[in-house]
């Protein structure tokens, strides 16, 4: 962990075209609408992503950062969903402009997913070897008489005992932390160079979390690939994101690497997040700070910053304008009118 | 403990039977969902159940509440055996006993205004004469659990989690119990929120004397409100303690396996700890429950004797109860200190 | 617990409330009706037929004086005309009146009967889904047997037994329909008992009746209004049919039925007309009731519950982690 905070990439995130970033995001803007209601779910948000680096993106619930994961891939139901602006480079491809072909030839085989529920992800009437098979069919990655190899590989990585006979098995004779495994090993099956997992964890109890968590630091670092790791726990992210992005309604609020978002939090609801997140090396039975108020009604954002009602440093500035994405200290970012000072 | 705990509970079992064929209604077999566990808690005390899904945490904390059934053991309500009431005799412990519920979005009748649902203990208990009390009353309990009175009018779809679990905790509140039973009552909340409701409950506790039965899967959440924590695994008891020295020196091999699976939000500390790669596989199906000790598969202390004798909760002075082979108190390993209590 | 509490919030209670309620009250009759007309437009038409059928049924004194059996023979089977709008029949009635006073009779026996099978269902259906276990086996194996009759069969035994009129009309559709309709509210109750504030209100030390009243039958109410609606255009269909059989309301009683039965067919070439305006009465009244129905169902449908502010909300929420499912919960 410490070695992968020292070898932060630096000085890629607001220069589009580097040859280091593998997917550059620009002011991407997903709306839904209901009726005459447009909910902004994303509403302008720009990052980028290095290669064999591990960005975070936290947030609450409705904070959009699944949504943000979504729209990376055009996966957005639509109706009602719309991404209505932005561009998505990877590796120099918009994947906003791709035509629905092309775009397949992505999915699956040079971005992978991995979703929260390991129960519903996996079809019950195929059996593991079937749904393992079918990416690499899919993409034609690997010649058909050596899928059954690679299948067995796949299981062997993502640490499955006795995958011979589990190969033939049917999801339901998985438990959970097993089928997450499986999820894992058909993401990784034609080798990605970018994987998002969309709260891969959330389900599962914690010391299956930290093993499914461990083997995805350890595939991703041995694959060289990316991953953007989408999670409201702070704690995972602590532990295994290089970078993180904190988002609330819809935008990114702060963005740093791990250690600058822990140790130097600048905007007040990292802040926030970070005082009121239980610990486990608290002093006993220690009072939390909790963000006072409600979560913001994305239909109905308020004027200015989408925080500020609930924020203790506001200013009128805050209430009028909406502060924009700036860096704080070189690739630190914030988006706050407020110096906020510990 | 010299003088009666408000709750006492001795050896509970709730075995649910499985169906079996229809030849052989009773091949089915039976789950051991709570298998033999003993624990008391007093008035004005906080004790935490923890564990992972399937430990039996949230069956112990609806076989306290006497809504599932007990298939053996005895639980005491301020020395009274209730364990066996029935019917209308089950009415007056319905009042001293509340729940609150994990699910902000499902505990509250989509159907009745807030007014109605925090009401409704009051109604069925008939603790308050008249609608000019009952109103004063339920706002004063909104006023409790920091709720603006116009909002008694509203329905549960207007209101967001955090709020939710606000009109959850002023209806546990409404019967004034005597235990209250929360079931995961932050788990599903936003961090942000969770803290919220954190607070609340101890300001709350501090302010009226309450009693929780504070059943989580969180320790990083119990850390912030339990004085004494119980660890479950498998319908078992494998360690329980007063909450600091859970946290600063567990003793079962279980407890610390949980305790470093759990990461900290700090990347500096997170960069020296290191996950223990020990604990492997899953918690086994409480079906077939492997013999011997409950952890020993996934132990890496694991011996010979782990594997017949299932090891029973050692007990020292200071209330630090530990089942485990290997476990040695650090007092004196006496035998006769092995617990009274679990009968 | 005392039950004192702070002056300031008992004023403010009684100065903001009645407003407050009375706006809810507005809102939601209004903005039903708004939601029907500009999502479901067929909705809103089904539901003026339905309510012209309604004001017909009621009215039909006042819209034809004469009453349906007016004979006057010098009249007969005159095609529609300024004088009888719709003509008249083989004994000079004015068709008009027939039809209008047919609505009545429509009308009655659809609400009765209706209103009949839907507390069979509920009472059978909330019983059966809330208790379970060895009562639910009996009475669905009741209902399964009885489902096993053809309804045709069944009502011809009954008639049979009972001799037509329209009462008897009334008890045998009632029974009919309300047994199968049984299913379908104990299906939704089954759905509704896995709440957890049905656990809540159990645990709090609610009685039984208490729970099926306050909690499970307000629960229930859409799929048992939207029952209500499909029933009774099925309730006109199978009275129609009856009569039409002979079997329902017998003549001089201007049932739909029982016109095209027996006049429109006798007359079916010489005046058309006393095929077609009943035939089409009742093509009207069963599409609008139809249409209302079905409108209603969707907006009515638990999934879409708790529209307005929270739905949204609600599908963006999906994301959201640990909501429902956390690690320590379910399994137990």
């Amino acid at each position: 962990m410490s070695e992968a905070i020292a070898n932060q990439p630096l000085g890629n995130a607001s220069a589009p075209g580097t040859t280091s970033s593998l997917l550059q995001v620009d002011s991407l803007r997903t709306v839904f609408r209901q009726g005459r209601r447009e909910v902004k779910a994303v509403d302008g948000v720009s990052f980028s992503v290095a290669r064999g680096e591990t960005l975070a993106i936290v947030g609450e619930s409705g904070s959009g950062k699944s949504v943000t994961a979504m729209s990376l891939l055009r996966l957005i139901p639509s109706p009602p969903g719309e991404i209505i602006d932005g561009d998505v480079f990877f590796d120099g491809r918009n994947l906003l402009d791709m035509t629905e072909d092309e775009l397949r030839d992505i999915r699956g085989n040079e971005i992978a997913m991995i979703f929260q529920e390991p129960m519903t992800s996996l079809n019950p009437v195929l059996t593991v070897r079937q749904q393992l098979a079918e990416p690499m069919r899919v993409h034609h990655k690997v010649k058909e008489e050596d899928i059954e190899a690679r299948c067995l590989d796949l299981l062997r990585q993502v640490r499955i005992p006795d995958p011979e006979t589990r190969l033939d098995a049917y999801p339901h004779q998985f438990s959970g932390g097993m089928r997450q495994r499986v999820m894992i090993a058909m993401a990784l099956a034609c080798e990605p160079r970018l994987l998002i997992a969309d709260e891969p964890t959330t389900a599962l109890d914690v010391t299956v979390q930290a093993q499914i968590l461990e083997l995805l630091k350890d595939l991703t670092r041995q694959h060289g690939s990316s991953m953007i790791l989408i999670t409201h726990d702070l704690g995972v992210v602590a532990r295994y994101a290089d970078r993180i992005n904190v988002m609330y309604a819809g935008r990114v609020v702060e963005s740093g690497t791990a250690l600058e978002i822990f140790e130097q939090p600048r905007h007040p609801y990292t802040l926030g997040l970070i005082n009121s997140m239980p610990r486990l090396d608290a002093s006993e039975k220690a009072r939390l700070i909790p963000i006072e108020g409600q979560p913001p009604d994305l239909g109905n954002l308020p004027p200015g910053c989408p925080f500020s009602p609930r924020c203790p440093f506001a200013v009128d500035q805050c209430r009028r304008e909406d502060p924009p994405l700036e860096p704080y200290q070189g690739q630190h970012l914030k988006a706050c009118w407020v110096n906020v000072d510990e | 403990m010299s003088d009666t705990p408000l709750l006492e509970v001795r050896n509970l079992k709730v075995h649910f039977k499985l169906p079996g064929t229809l030849l052989r209604p009773k091949s089915g077999g039976s789950v051991k969902a709570v298998d033999g566990v003993s624990f008391h808690l007093n008035r004005g005390e906080t004790l935490g159940l923890v564990g992972e899904s399937g430990c039996g945490k949230s069956t112990t904390g609806m076989a306290v509440l006497r809504m599932t059934p007990v298939s053996g053991g005895e639980i005491h309500l301020e020395g009274e055996d209730i364990t066996h009431l029935n019917g209308r005799a089950l009415r007056p412990l319905r009042r001293r006993m509340q729940m609150i519920y994990q699910d902000p979005f499902g505990a509250l009748d989509p159907r009745m205004r807030v007014l109605d649902i925090i009401g409704e203990p009051l109604k069925v208990h008939k603790l308050v004469t008249g609608r000019k009390a009952y109103r004063q009353e339920v706002l004063r309990l909104m006023d409790l659990v920091g709720l603006l009175p116009d909002m008694c009018e509203r329905y549960p779809h207007e209101f967001s989690g955090g709020q939710r679990q606000r009109i959850g905790i002023a209806r546990a509140l409404a019967a004034q119990p005597d235990v209250i039973i929360c079931d995961e009552p932050v788990s599903a909340l936003d961090v942000s929120i969770q803290a919220q409701i954190i607070n609340l409950l101890k300001d709350l506790q501090e302010e009226l004397g309450l009693t929780y039965l504070f059943v989580a899967h969180d320790l990083a959440v119990v850390r912030h409100i339990c004085d004494r924590v119980m660890v479950m695994y498998l319908g078992h008891v494998v360690e329980v303690a007063d909450s600091e020295t859970l946290y600063t020196n567990p003793q079962h091999p279980y407890t610390q396996a949980l305790l470093s699976a759990i990461p900290i939000p700090d990347p500096r500390a997170e960069s020296r700890r290191e996950v223990d790669p020990s604990i492997e596989g899953e918690v086994p199906s409480p079906v077939n429950p492997p013999s011997g000790c409950p952890f020993h598969p996934r132990c890496k202390h694991a011996t010979d004797v782990c594997k017949q004798v299932a090891p029973t909760l050692q007990d020292t002075e200071d209330g630090h109860g530990v089942s485990c082979h290997l476990y040695e108190p650090q007092s004196e390993a006496e035998p006769s200190t092995r617990v009274a209590s679990m009968a | 617990m005392t039950t004192e509490t702070t002056p300031a919030a008992v004023t403010t209670r009684a100065t903001t409330t009645p407003p407050l309620r009375e706006r809810l009250g507005d809102n939601k009759v209004l903005g039903f009706i708004g939601r029907l007309i500009k999502q479901r437009p067929m909705g809103a038409f089904g539901a003026a037929i339905c309510i012209l059928l309604l004001l017909t049924g009621i009215f039909a004194n006042v819209i034809a004086p004469e009453g349906y059996n007016h004979i006057n023979p010098i009249d007969r089977l005159k095609p529609p005309s300024a004088e009888y709008w719709l003509g008249t029949d083989q004994l000079g009635r004015d068709l008009f009146a027939r039809i209008v006073h047919g609505a009545q009779l429509s009308v009655i026996v659809a609400f009765a009967a209706t209103t009949l099978s839907i507390v069979i269902s509920a009472v059978i259906g909330i019983t059966s889904g809330y208790f379970g276990g060895r009562f639910d086996m009996a009475s669905q194996r009741v209902v399964d047997g009885w489902m096993c009759f053809p309804d045709l069969i069944i009502l011809i035994v009954a008639v049979s037994v009972l001799g037509p009129g329209t009462w008897q009309v009334i008890l045998i559709l009632g029974l009919l329909f309300g047994i199968s309709g049984s299913r379908i509210v104990r299906s939704s109750v089954l759905s509704v008992k896995q709440n957890i504030y049905i656990h809540a209100a159990q645990s709090m030390g609610a009685s039984t009746l208490r729970i099926l009243v306050m909690h499970i039958l307000p629960n229930v109410m859409a799929p048992i209004i939207v029952l209500f609606t499909t029933r009774l255009a099925a309730v006109i269909l199978a009275e129609s049919g009856l009569s039409f059989l002979g079997l329902g309301i017998p003549p001089p009683a201007p049932s739909w039925g029982g016109m095209l039965s027996l006049d429109g067919r006798s007359y079916m070439f010489q005046a058309p007309w006393l095929a077609i305006v009943p035939g089409v009465a009742l093509t009207i009244a069963v599409f609008g009731i139809n249409m209302f129905g079905d409108a209603l169902r969707d907006i009515l449908d638990p999934r879409m519950k708790g529209a307005g502010s929270g739905r949204y909300v609600a599908a963006v929420r999906r994301d959201r982690p640990s909501s429902m499912r956390p690690a320590g919960g379910k399994a137990q």
